[in-house]
């Protein structure tokens, strides 16, 4: 894939709004992480999550998942009029559930007239209209749903649709943090009680967190006729399935390894020509050990730097892909390699090359992010840095 | 780019059955036995689609669906309502997912190729077929099998009926009530040659609100440009969600000389966010049957301002 050019960005997570506040965050090793405080689960404790602070969404849009992608797809586009029929495409795995499952907690059995202003936002598909219509874009639109894949996946089809000759695409993904995935993670005895630690022996499992993250992608020669700013490239994508599981991965890590392939196959970049990886590192036994196996088969020890910043942010499911992609372009345009938030003591059976503590100031040229999911989904995106 | 469509499969209601699939297809391996019933009729759809399929193990997968579990979001909501938060059901939080059908589908058939899942409202199994088509002309797969499905539940019907979107039993066809459907349908696209083709599959957004379908102005363009594609055996398969779209859909036809004939499977089918691609199934099957240039655009709208238009043509193969 040839270029698709970054020219802007938006995000907003735990760790606050906007790139500058997160790559301050990253620089300071500040972890966004903290108890629960949006509902309460009898019976299930606050355990660590990466919540937005209140004063951020208050007013944006009644259902939170919508006002997190308003925020960062406002900053993205810079309020910019996109002429021409371009594409939306966000990433979410539950769209307008927080406030659905709240209707459904309190009303059920009833006819569901009462409160019903909460059920109007709860199909996936709402979050690209609202945005389409705030931002006042008439054109095509898709969500992407594969679960903690689904913006990775966004932004790759955007990317697509610009190497198909569409004059922009606005990608990303949120989703806020609910009921449904707070219980049902724990139901999957996968959350962690203490701020989550990738690829630490010790590890206990994910800390959930929410957000959302939004790049404006354009063909580059027209945003370089337009004098746009750009951030960066968007320069493969690469997807597959695993056929093994729909919760557990491929134990020789199969599928990732492929998406990782053809990802770089599609940027036309060898593996050696790698310069930091932004792994999907969960903090499960099960995903951090398989991701592990894929990046050993792929990368030539001693490798890229590997980190995840899901130990800042929280696992923000459908959001993550978009901005842990976020963080791969700021990465490159900082020379900057976040640290793993968490890692203490790496497990010695995952031979990577970790970034240090306190993150590495070096130059950067491309960067791979990697987003597996439910059902055993796939997704690598590599990005190139932004040359005069 | 030529697409061809190498398969179909369609899960639709009985005439008679009100837009409820009343009898699913036997499944034979013990696995599909025990997948919930969107799910089932998903993998239903995509086996009678995927006879001409060469090579399983590249196939890549997209797959469409409105609401997706929604049976096990309300079963999972209902154990942490009934039992407490922390005995909710592992089993239907996974099956909750969207991606859920799709996956299974990945892992039943043993395709490893790209698995995508989109919800677009009620053009979620165009999103599906349009996504199919830029993996294919960006050289992302061969062969992609698209799939969409959506079930009828109570609870979603009680959701449409609480902002008062549905149809009454009995109540006059003029009426702009909606009456819902359920089922799934599959095509098996690829870039070789073949009698039946994908000719266009375009997609646009007006703005609406989140419950509302787009005005007759809104919608005219691009169902105007439909309408008059060239051909002499040209047909238009209409979305007609409810009476008042349906006029609207007709007002615009009107201004097409020669008229093109117009079909309407809502009807059949019912209202519903895979309904779409039933749509496509059906008109496939239409242009198939019909002589060697025969087309029909397929027109979808969606809640919240989607349209789309999907044109397939009998050709020489």
């Amino acid at each position: 894939m040839r270029g698709v050019a970054i020219t802007g960005l938006g995000i907003v997570s735990g760790l606050g709004f906007g790139p500058a506040a997160h790559l301050q965050a990253l620089r300071a090793s500040r972890c966004g992480l903290r108890p629960l405080s949006l509902f309460a689960l009898p019976g299930l404790p606050p355990v660590p999550v990466g919540e937005v602070d209140a004063d951020l969404v208050r007013g944006q849009h009644p259902s939170r998942t919508i006002a997190l992608a308003l925020l960062a797809a406002r900053q993205a586009t810079g309020n910019q009029e996109l002429s021409g029929h371009g594409v939306v495409a966000v990433g979410t795995t539950t769209g307008g559930i927080l406030e659905s499952e709240e209707h459904y907690l309190r009303h059920r059995g009833q006819d569901g007239r009462t409160d019903r202003a909460l059920l109007r936002y709860h199909p996936a598909g709402a979050v690209a209209d609202v945005l389409a219509a705030e931002l006042a874009l008439s054109c095509e639109r898709h969500t992407f749903s594969t679960a903690c894949s689904s913006s990775a996946n966004a932004i790759g089809y955007g990317a697509a649709c610009i190497q198909e000759g569409k004059p922009w695409a606005l990608v990303g993904g949120a989703d806020s943090l609910s009921r449904l995935t707070y219980a049902g993670f724990h139901s999957l005895k996968l959350l962690s009680d203490e701020p989550c630690r990738p690829f630490d022996q010790g590890r206990r499992g994910l800390s959930l967190g929410e957000g959302a993250a939004f790049f404006l992608l354009e063909d580059e020669a027209r945003a370089r006729r337009r004098g746009a700013p750009i951030l960066g490239r968007v320069d493969g994508w690469g997807c597959s399935a695993d056929a093994y599981h729909m919760t557990a991965p491929h134990p020789e890590g199969a599928g990732a390894l492929e998406a990782m392939r053809a990802a770089l196959s599609d940027a036309e970049v060898d593996a050696s020509h790698v310069d930091y990886i932004n792994a999907h590192g969960t903090a499960t036994p099960a995903n951090d050990r398989v991701e592990g196996l894929a990046l050993a088969a792929l990368f030539q020890a001693p490798g890229p730097l590997v980190s995840s910043t899901k130990g800042f942010t929280g696992h923000t499911l459908g959001a993550a892909g978009a901005m842990e992609a976020v963080f791969c372009v700021m990465a490159l345009g900082a020379g900057f390699a976040p640290p793993t938030a968490g890692l203490v003591d790496p497990d010695p059976t995952i031979p990577l090359r970790h970034v240090p503590p306190g993150g590495v100031a070096t130059s950067l040229r491309v960067a791979l992010s990697n987003s597996f999911g439910f059902g055993g989904n796939n997704a690598s995106l590599v990005f190139g840095r932004a040359t005069p | 780019m030529k697409v061809t469509l190498l398969g179909l499969g369609l899960i639709a209601p009985g005439v008679g059955d009100a837009g409820r699939v009343r009898t699913l297809p036997q499944l034979e391996d013990i696995r599909a036995k025990r997948l919930p019933r969107l799910e089932h009729m998903a993998l239903a759809a995509a086996r009678q689609a995927l006879a001409s399929a060469t090579d399983l193990r590249r196939l890549a997968l997209v797959f469409g669906t409105g609401y997706g579990g929604l049976t096990a979001t309300r079963d999972f909501l209902e154990g942490v309502a009934t039992r407490g938060p922390e005995f909710g059901s592992p089993l239907s939080f996974q099956q909750s997912v969207h991606h859920s059908p799709a996956g299974q589908i990945s892992i039943l058939l043993g395709s490893r190729g790209p698995a995508l899942t989109t919800s677009a409202r009620e053009l979620s199994g165009e999103s599906a077929l349009r996504i199919a088509t830029t993996l294919l002309a960006t050289g992302r797969a061969e062969e992609v099998l698209v799939v969409a499905a959506d079930e009828w539940t109570p609870a979603l019907e009680a959701g449409y009926r609480a902002f008062g979107s549905l149809a009454a039993a009995g109540q006059a066809a003029s009426s702009g009530g909606l009456r819902m459907g359920e089922g799934a349908a599959a095509v098996l696209l690829a870039k070789r040659p073949g009698s039946l083709q994908l000719e266009t599959c375009t997609m646009t957004g007006h703005t609406c609100p989140v419950l509302a379908f787009p005005t007759r102005e809104q919608l005219r363009p691009l169902l105007l440009e439909a309408a008059g594609t060239p051909g002499d055996e040209m047909s238009v398969s209409l979305a007609a969600p409810n009476a008042p779209v349906h006029e609207a859909e007709l007002s615009v036809l009107a201004e097409v000389t020669p008229r093109p004939t117009a079909w309407v499977d809502t009807e059949t089918f019912g209202f519903h966010p895979s309904a779409g691609l039933l749509r496509t199934v059906a008109a496939a099957m239409r242009v198939q049957a019909g002589p060697v240039g025969s087309a029909c655009a397929v027109h979808g709208l969606a809640l919240g301002g989607g349209q789309s238009i999907t044109v397939l043509r009998h050709v020489r193969a």
